[in-house]
């Protein structure tokens, strides 16, 4: 008989057993080959990708029971912090996401980082750091130790964009999104503690884990009885508002193409919805609690939508690679919040993962072509690359195929998300989805005909991938081909506990409009970028906005930097001036007191008149400060 | 007896290391008075944590701090002398902080090597006998010495600019050491009128029966002080100007008035004066809040890297200011947690920060940069401190900011509204400092290189070991918080519960 839980915790720690190896490798100077690192890393994520899978049998087998397990690791003041697994089948889902996501990573990595042959075993110890932190807060099984790992997250995030430190840009951008993710972090900080501290009131709360999420529905319950309703909502709010801002979420959308500075293999985990959905599993994981105010569920529907058109539009002036996936990612994310903020719940897991093998799938598509032209990432500068990658070519198709939802699995997570909208009369709704679809059709199909179609406009000719890149894609080829329909089938039992209704129940002509929706995108792309026909319908004002991004990233570099900046700049002058004046009033008062008194000596009446009263007001503010409250000295 | 001696010896130590060196035993021998210095301490230091191990009877770490004062009377005069829990931990602290300036002083103090030895550890004796003491006399000389040693050691170790700032800040500890000592006479006259004998202890038993002017005013003199010594808005200026031209050895200096104001504050302020510090504590909260905002955005627009870190040390120490008007224990415990832990990572800071102005030769952030190519382990070592001072997790910066808040929250004092309003600010305070950090540290290790003409050898042997030990007891209390917080949480329930009578 296997012991689950031990498997668990052998999947959490071999990653940091990795990375710590290979950290201290380095520190001391012991060289290892190139291949060393690789091997070692990708030897653990095969087998955390097997215990994965072991898991998600587990919890398929034995529906709704949960994993759970508690150290207490520390304790600050009387409160015991855990390190705890609570393995349910969200976490389950993730994990198993994850564990492909890395693996395919490291199979990816090898000959990607022998190009320029720099930082080979950093980036494996950032990886496997990065795979260790996200298992713990995947399984974690309180919420003080999802924030903690939220934050060390954070961390990796930033070690990632600033892999070429070299780079000014990598340096700027990091920092902004350390920047970015730190706001965030105090955020969920500060409020995870204040739910602390009214949950702890619960008398039956004191002997489980602190803030577990096996009680977090009684916690919430409670508290919701017991506080304001005002503070609630505002503990809520402020939950999400963190949540959406690690999920990069309207307005703070470019903190994801501003990681574009991480290698790609990296980057590809990064826009994943591993990494980029740490706000919306954190956000499924309080669904309880968010559950019991009404308003934070209308905030998301409108971020996450506001938030895909956004993402869309952007991604359709976009002539960056990496960006153009940045911002897919960030759209599809989008669309996983708009429909939490409907309170599917299955619905919007199951959009999360199965946009999340098609953005991969993409991601990896587009740093084949890039490893293939030389680092070449601009569109512009490509072209035609159909015939000489033309797995990379089909695989880019499959992606953007399935991403607008016309076949594969894109087309059952959204079919399932129209058909829950339709069930609620919500069309105002669905039209904006279906705008969605046609905009992401349009710019996936834009960005597939500016690579693989027309001449080859690049100047280094393209070289041969090789096999280890191309099994890479072949994994997330048949993930994005099949998850969706596997998963609606055969492992649907899954998601019914999480409340997830199968393909089965959605409106057949409202999927047969949504698919002539993308179709219409599709025919846009290709009359403006394959034959050329329309392109007078590209409008200027438009392509402008986009390309500035709807100037949000101005308003937040406003907000973020040169607001504090200017605050500070008053505060200076203020410091300068205004306060040495003040400081410089005792001193001058001294000499004004000994000049009058001297005047005061040589019979100057007037100066005697000024002596005498102030000596009067001394004595008065000594009296007052004496006989200030009793008047009495005992 | 046995407590009452250790006591003395612990208090005297420093001093009579101090006159060794002082009076020349050494005979100017630079070598041999280093290494002296640092071998004390570092003897002295292990000896204080063996000291304090043993009076706990349980042998358990937690618990080696006891409530009481350790009160014995001298049959000569009636001097009482011993540590409360929060004076035996700040005293550990800072013969800690005095052993890594020691270390860090091989490369930093090439000039009047005797000189700075010795007051440093004058200053470390009369900083224990104000830890210490129980008598008022004792108390305000004390007080007077250590701002004595503190304006030589200035005069004679920073720039010329320092000095300036070094007299006015004498000036000002002597002028209210002066006002206390008033306040403290009245105190002695009506404790010996009522046949009671005159020292602090009995005075923190009977402060409830002062009046409250003379209540008012003793409490007035000691928040002059810990304003001055914190600082607080407008008591800031000679400290900043310290700060500004001090080099990394003389960090101790600067970080143990910090803590000295905290511990004054602490003890007389919240303990002692308790009906006073109610009335007082949410007009000191919001001060308190404005400091940490308004330290925390001059951190950021300023250049001059020592000059920042001033704003930012400023900054720092309202938190813990913050979460001790709370009156939680929960506030306290993380207000004493946040005093310890800024200590370490401040010097830990403010010594990189040193390092790396020595190699630019330059204090203006402007003309630093693309450090971490040529140092990486200074650029390790920065990289940890500034985590630990953003609190991330693992590091004592979390363990502190998380109590902080949980302070904050659990507070009985104010309205809900009023704590989250607050809160909100906290926020926004801890992010500006996140934000400062983040921005230094990239500053100076990343951006344009202006390492061309600068000599750049990464961290020598003993600043190696200097910040190997701070990082590591940064980390340490990351990780087993308990450690401290068991001991200060008993100290944190008998003061909220001396509120609650």
């Amino acid at each position: 008989m296997i012991d689950i839980l031990a498997l668990v915790y052998i999947m959490i720690f071999i990653p940091l057993f990795c990375g710590g190896a290979l950290a201290i490798c380095k520190i001391i100077n012991i060289k290892i080959p190139s291949y060393g690192s690789f091997i070692i890393s990708l030897a653990g994520s095969a087998i955390t990708f097997l215990i994965s899978i072991l898991l998600f049998d587990y919890t398929i087998t034995y529906q709704g029971y949960t994993l759970e397990n508690n150290y207490p690791i520390c304790i600050i003041q009387n409160i015991p912090l855990y390190f705890g697994i609570y393995a349910d089948n969200l976490s389950a889902i993730f994990v198993f996401f994850l564990t492909i996501m890395f693996f395919v990573a490291n199979i990816f990595s090898y000959r990607y980082l022998l190009q320029n042959r720099q930082g080979f075993e950093r980036f494996y110890i950032y990886l496997n750091f990065l795979q260790f932190s996200l298992l713990c807060f995947f399984i974690s099984s309180n919420l003080i130790q999802s924030v903690a790992f939220l934050m060390i997250l954070s961390l990796i995030e930033y070690l990632f964009a600033n892999f070429y430190f070299q780079k000014p840009l990598s340096q700027e951008n990091s920092k902004k999104v350390l920047e970015i993710n730190i706001f965030a972090d105090f955020i969920i900080l500060i409020v995870s503690i204040a739910f602390l501290y009214f949950s702890t009131l619960v008398p039956d709360t004191i002997n489980v884990p602190t803030m577990g999420y096996n009680n977090i529905n009684s916690l919430g319950l409670y508290s919701f009885a017991s506080l304001n309703p005002i503070i609630f909502a505002i503990i809520c709010v402020l939950f999400i508002t963190g949540s959406i801002i690690k999920s990069a979420q309207f307005p703070f959308l470019s903190k994801v193409y501003l990681t574009s500075g991480a290698p790609n293999p990296a980057f590809t985990v990064i826009i994943s919805p591993v990494m980029l959905g740490l706000g919306v599993f954190l956000l499924l994981r309080l669904y309880p609690l968010l559950n019991l105010t009404p308003v934070v569920f209308e905030i998301l529907k409108i971020i996450g939508i506001i938030t895909a058109l956004l993402g869309a539009l952007v991604a359709s002036k976009e002539n960056n690679m990496k960006n153009v996936c940045a911002w897919t990612a960030v759209s599809q994310i989008g669309i996983a919040v708009f429909a939490l903020g409907f309170k599917m719940y299955g619905a919007s897991i199951f959009y999360l993962l199965c946009s999340g093998f098609g953005v991969a799938l993409i991601s990896c598509t587009l740093d084949t072509i890039s490893y293939s032209t030389g680092s070449q990432e601009n569109i512009k500068f490509l072209g035609g690359l159909r015939e000489k990658l033309p797995l990379a070519a089909v695989a880019f198709l499959v992606g953007s195929v399935s991403l607008s939802g016309f076949i594969f699995s894109g087309f059952y997570s959204r079919a399932t998300i129209l058909g829950n909208l339709f069930a609620a009369g919500n069309f105002a709704y669905i039209i904006l989805v279906l705008l969605c679809s046609f905009l992401t059709a349009f710019y996936l199909f834009r960005a597939y005909f500016r690579i693989f179609e027309g001449d080859y406009r690049g100047t280094i000719e393209p070289k041969m991938v090789s096999r280890a890149m191309n099994f890479a894609i072949i994994i997330l080829f048949i993930s994005c081909v099949f998850f969706g329909f596997l998963f609606n089938n055969y492992a649907g039992s899954i998601f019914t506990l999480l409340g997830y209704n199968k393909i089965a129940s959605t409106n057949p002509f409202l999927n047969v409009f949504a698919f002539i929706v993308s179709a219409a995108g599709y025919y846009l792309a290709y009359n403006i970028y394959f034959t050329k026909r329309l392109r007078s319908l590209r409008t200027r004002a438009l392509r402008r906005l986009a390309a500035q991004h709807f100037y949000i990233d101005s308003f937040l570099e406003f907000i973020f930097r040169d607001l504090i900046l200017l605050i500070a700049k008053i505060l200076a002058f203020f410091e300068k001036y205004i306060l040495n004046c003040i400081y410089a009033i005792p001193p001058t008062t001294t000499r004004l007191i000994s000049y009058l008194t001297l005047k005061s000596e040589i019979k100057n009446t007037n100066s005697q008149f000024f002596a005498i009263i102030i000596w009067i007001c001394l004595i008065m503010l000594l009296t007052c400060l004496l006989y200030f409250k009793t008047g009495v000295i005992k | 007896m046995e407590n009452f001696s250790s006591t003395i010896i612990f208090t005297i130590l420093p001093l009579v290391a101090g006159l060794v060196i002082f009076l020349g035993l050494f005979k100017n021998n630079t070598v041999l008075i280093r290494r002296f210095a640092k071998y004390f301490s570092l003897f002295y230091f292990i000896y204080a944590v063996f000291e304090f191990f043993n009076r706990n009877t349980n042998s358990e770490f937690g618990s080696i701090f006891t409530n009481r004062f350790y009160i014995t009377s001298w049959a000569t005069g009636g001097i009482s002398i011993g540590f409360d829990t929060i004076g035996s931990i700040f005293a550990l602290l800072v013969s800690f902080l005095i052993l890594i300036c020691f270390v860090i002083a091989k490369s930093t103090i090439n000039t009047k090597q005797r000189i700075f030895y010795s007051f440093v550890l004058f200053f470390e004796s009369a900083f224990l006998t104000i830890l210490s003491s129980h008598d008022f006399c004792i108390f305000c000389a004390a007080l007077l010495f250590a701002a004595l040693c503190n304006y030589v050691l200035i005069f004679n170790f920073s720039s010329l600019h320092a000095k300036n700032a070094a007299k006015h800040y004498l000036l000002l500890n002597s002028f209210v050491a002066f006002i206390l000592s008033g306040a403290f006479a009245l105190v002695y006259a009506i404790l010996k009128y009522n046949a009671i004998e005159a020292n602090i202890i009995n005075f923190a038993y009977s402060s409830t029966d002062l009046s409250g002017t003379i209540q008012l005013i003793l409490f007035i003199a000691f928040l002059l002080i810990s304003a001055i010594k914190i600082p607080l808005f407008g008591f800031h200026k000679p400290l900043l100007g310290i700060i500004e031209n001090a080099n990394a050895s003389l960090a101790c200096i600067f970080l143990s008035e910090f803590i000295l104001g905290f511990f004054i504050f602490i003890k007389f302020n919240l303990y002692i004066l308790k009906d006073i510090f109610q009335i007082f504590a949410p007009a000191i909260a919001i001060f308190a809040i404005f400091n940490l905002c308004y330290f925390a955005f001059l951190a950021i627009g300023e250049k001059n890297i020592k000059k920042s870190f001033g704003y930012f040390c400023f900054s720092q120490s309202s938190i813990a200011l913050c979460a001790l008007c709370s009156i939680s224990v929960d506030g306290i415990c993380g207000a004493i947690f946040q005093c310890i832990s800024q200590s370490l990572i401040l010097l830990g800071l403010f010594s990189c920060y040193c390092f790396a102005s020595q190699i630019f030769n330059t204090t203006k952030l402007p003309f630093m940069g693309a450090l971490a190519t040529h140092t990486p382990k200074l650029a390790a070592f920065t990289f940890v401190l500034t985590l630990a001072g953003i609190g991330m997790p693992f590091t004592s910066g979390f363990c502190a900011k998380f109590l902080c808040i949980l302070g904050g929250f659990s507070t009985q004092v104010y309205s809900q509204n009023v704590i989250w309003i607050c809160n909100l600010f906290i926020f926004l305070g801890f992010t500006l400092g996140a934000f400062y950090l983040i921005k230094t540290f990239q500053n100076i290790f990343f951006g344009t290189d202006e390492c061309n003409k600068c000599k750049t050898s990464d961290l020598l042997r003993h600043r190696f070991l200097a910040l190997l030990g701070l990082s590591a007891c940064v980390i340490t209390l990351g990780f087993i918080p308990y450690v401290l917080t068991g001991a200060i949480t008993k100290y944190a329930d008998m003061i909220v519960s001396s509120f609650l009578m």
